[in-house]
């Protein structure tokens, strides 16, 4: 079983050329972060609200903030493979006898690395500016395993479209056109109780909303009550299917 | 090594890439694929690689089928592609490793392999500088080694001299044939160069719109033409009546083997040429058909695709330079099915039938007398 020596070393490449270009993995690192500050700016004020579920509205962003960052960043990670597909690396990979599964987990985990990254530079600054994460060192522990979770998803949805299409048009439409619908189709920057309730209704059948609601659940320290099972359900599901619909389609030999 | 029976490629728009395709490749032998752009070499090549799978037929590569056994095949080939695989962040080693890594070789293994390929291509200098700073033929010399990492029995290279310069082409061809005769490798080579394939391959396919037209060594084919060929510039563009007319009178003569006649010129096939031509052009003259030039020469594999063809074997240079890759960097979704890509066979069978305007601004690869420009009487190169 060559799957994890194949995967490191593929993923030793990816980290390498990530260090490279280390100045535009740096603009990747900073970009959430303006993403909090105006947005916290933004609905400062909803925090004040009667009836609102958390401290500050801060507070209560700072899960959705992560979603956001790790559905941003992932939602891109195909652009890359087109651009390994177009160089022909992809074509050469695929000649030699390295597992398949390994190619699509190397360039999942390495979007997921830089994602990681990411989300605790965010919960790092959100401490600096005085919000207390709930749920403690356990909490952190969970929302770093939802982000990696939700990383893994979407970057194989990502791969798998860029494998598919070998074009840049359904990535842009994907990174473009459906993370803002989504994040707002979710209760990522207003509580629930506020939601208009269509949108709720809307938000039981995006995938976004069920991290959503595993990040806040974790961030506030709920992992363990039992409503926590299935956002983390569909969760595990969700990348599950995407992952395997991307591995089948580099195993596929078909064009 | 290679054995591929009855293979047909037909891609979802039911174009057919490669039709009912028979061929075998010997152990030790450079086999060279010789077809204009569209002709279905790089899609053959992608089969016998398992980067796609055949609509119908099979094929075995080192005795493994392509379709059942695609892991084994994997291991016992190396490929290089058209573009060339390599990251340019990384250097020359990295690739090399990561390369070797991918072939599950050992670490002691793959550091000897490693200096061993460096060495065979003369990398030393330049092996740990990062690729993008290598000139076009260090790439390839580099994507050529990396294809031999793992000791392949079997190396395919698709279009290897593909926009390199004049050189670095030679240069290129000695090492191919250096990998052939020390080292015992397979070598399954496309090209739509007539120089590379009649001055490296053992034996020739010419493969046509998807077909392979005849099979046999460079100077099998040529032989398979007659002794020389005469080609006749002519005057008028020849009607259909005046075309006959021409052919039963060549055709008296007993020296006469085969005659072709394109547009504007008559290439006739004769067995003792130096004896023939006069009595050709004394023949023409008295028929009143005014011959404007007349080349006498061995037939080149020019001669031979014209043959088996109808056309003769033009390329447009153009598509087959850098802007190429270009194109099909802005356009992946073409890339995967370029043989089969309507417009460029189009475009090729258009310059093919203005004879007179390719004739100018095309260079012909070929052999010495392709390059011989009729019109003025000076050689084109």
């Amino acid at each position: 079983m060559y799957l994890l020596v194949d995967t490191w070393y593929l993923l030793e490449k990816y980290l390498r050329l990530s260090i490279r270009m280390p100045l535009w993995t740096f603009f990747g690192l900073i970009q959430p972060l303006i993403w909090l500050v105006i947005f916290g700016q933004l609905f400062k004020h909803m925090g004040e609200l009667p009836g609102f579920p958390a401290s500050s509205y801060l507070e209560f962003l700072t899960p959705g903030i992560l979603v956001m960052t790790v559905l941003f960043g992932s939602s891109w990670a195909g652009v890359n493979l087109l651009r390994e597909i177009n160089f022909k690396i992809i074509e050469k990979m695929l000649v030699t006898v390295v597992s398949r599964e390994s190619i699509v987990l190397s360039r999942v985990l390495h979007s997921c690395l830089i994602l990681l990254l990411q989300t605790w530079i965010i919960l790092l600054v959100v401490l600096i500016m005085g919000v207390k994460i709930p749920g403690g060192f356990v909490g952190f522990l969970w929302c770093t395993l939802i982000a990696g979770l939700l990383g893994m998803g979407f970057s194989s949805l990502s791969n798998g479209l860029a494998m598919l299409f070998k074009k840049e048009e359904p990535l842009v439409v994907m990174g473009n056109f459906m993370t803002l619908p989504v994040m707002f189709l979710s209760t990522a920057f207003v509580p629930k109780e506020f939601l208009p309730s269509w949108i709720s209704v809307v938000a039981m059948i995006n995938p976004v909303q069920y991290a959503v609601e595993a990040m806040q659940m974790a961030f506030g320290g709920q992992s363990h009550t039992a409503n926590f099972v299935t956002p983390m359900t569909v969760l595990l599901f969700f990348t599950m299917a995407t992952f395997g619909w991307t591995t089948w389609l580099f195993k596929r030999r078909n064009d | 090594m290679i054995q591929i029976d009855h293979l047909t490629k037909r891609y979802q728009d039911s174009q057919l890439a490669v039709e009912q395709l028979c061929l075998e490749v010997k152990e030790h032998e450079i086999f060279g694929f010789l077809g204009p752009n569209g002709a279905g070499k790089t899609t053959t090549i992608r089969i016998l690689t398992t980067l796609c799978l055949p609509t119908e037929g099979t094929a075995k590569v080192a005795g493994y089928d392509v379709v059942k056994h695609p892991h084994q095949v994997r291991s016992h080939i190396g490929y290089v592609a058209q573009e060339l695989g390599v990251e340019y962040v990384l250097t020359g080693r990295e690739n090399l490793i990561l390369q070797g890594r991918l072939y599950h070789m050992d670490r002691k293994s793959l550091n000897q392999r490693a200096a061993e390929v460096v060495q065979i291509f003369g990398l030393e200098q330049v092996i740990d500088r990062v690729v993008a700073q290598y000139s076009g033929g260090m790439r390839r010399k580099l994507d050529i080694a990396m294809a031999l990492l793992h000791q392949p029995r079997l190396l395919f290279l698709d279009e290897p001299t593909l926009g390199l310069d004049p050189q670095s082409r030679l240069d290129l061809w000695d090492y191919i044939r250096r990998i052939n005769q020390t080292h015992g490798v397979t070598i399954f080579l496309t090209t739509h160069y007539l120089e590379e394939a009649d001055k490296l391959a053992h034996r020739i396919g010419i493969l046509d719109k998807g077909k392979l037209k005849t099979l046999n060594t460079s100077e099998g084919l040529k032989d398979s033409i007659g002794g020389d060929v005469i080609i006749l510039a002519l005057e008028n563009n020849l009607a259909a009546a005046g075309n006959m007319e021409i052919q039963q009178r060549l055709r008296v003569f007993p020296f006469v083997k085969d005659i072709l006649l394109t547009d504007q010129e008559c290439s006739v096939y004769v067995s003792q040429g130096r004896e023939a031509l006069p009595k050709i052009l004394q023949m023409m003259d008295s028929a009143g058909i005014v011959v404007k030039a007349a080349t006498l020469s061995r037939p080149s594999l020019d001669d031979v695709f014209l043959k088996y063809t109808g056309r003769r074997f033009k390329e447009e240079t153009n598509q087959n330079s850098s802007g190429g890759d270009w194109q099909k960097w802005w356009k992946p979704e073409s890339s995967s099915s370029d043989e089969s890509n309507d417009s460029g066979t189009a475009n090729w069978q258009a310059a093919s039938k203005d004879t007179s305007t390719s004739k100018d601004t095309s260079t012909d690869d070929g052999d010495g007398k392709s390059n011989w420009d009729w019109k003025k009487n000076v050689p084109s190169r």
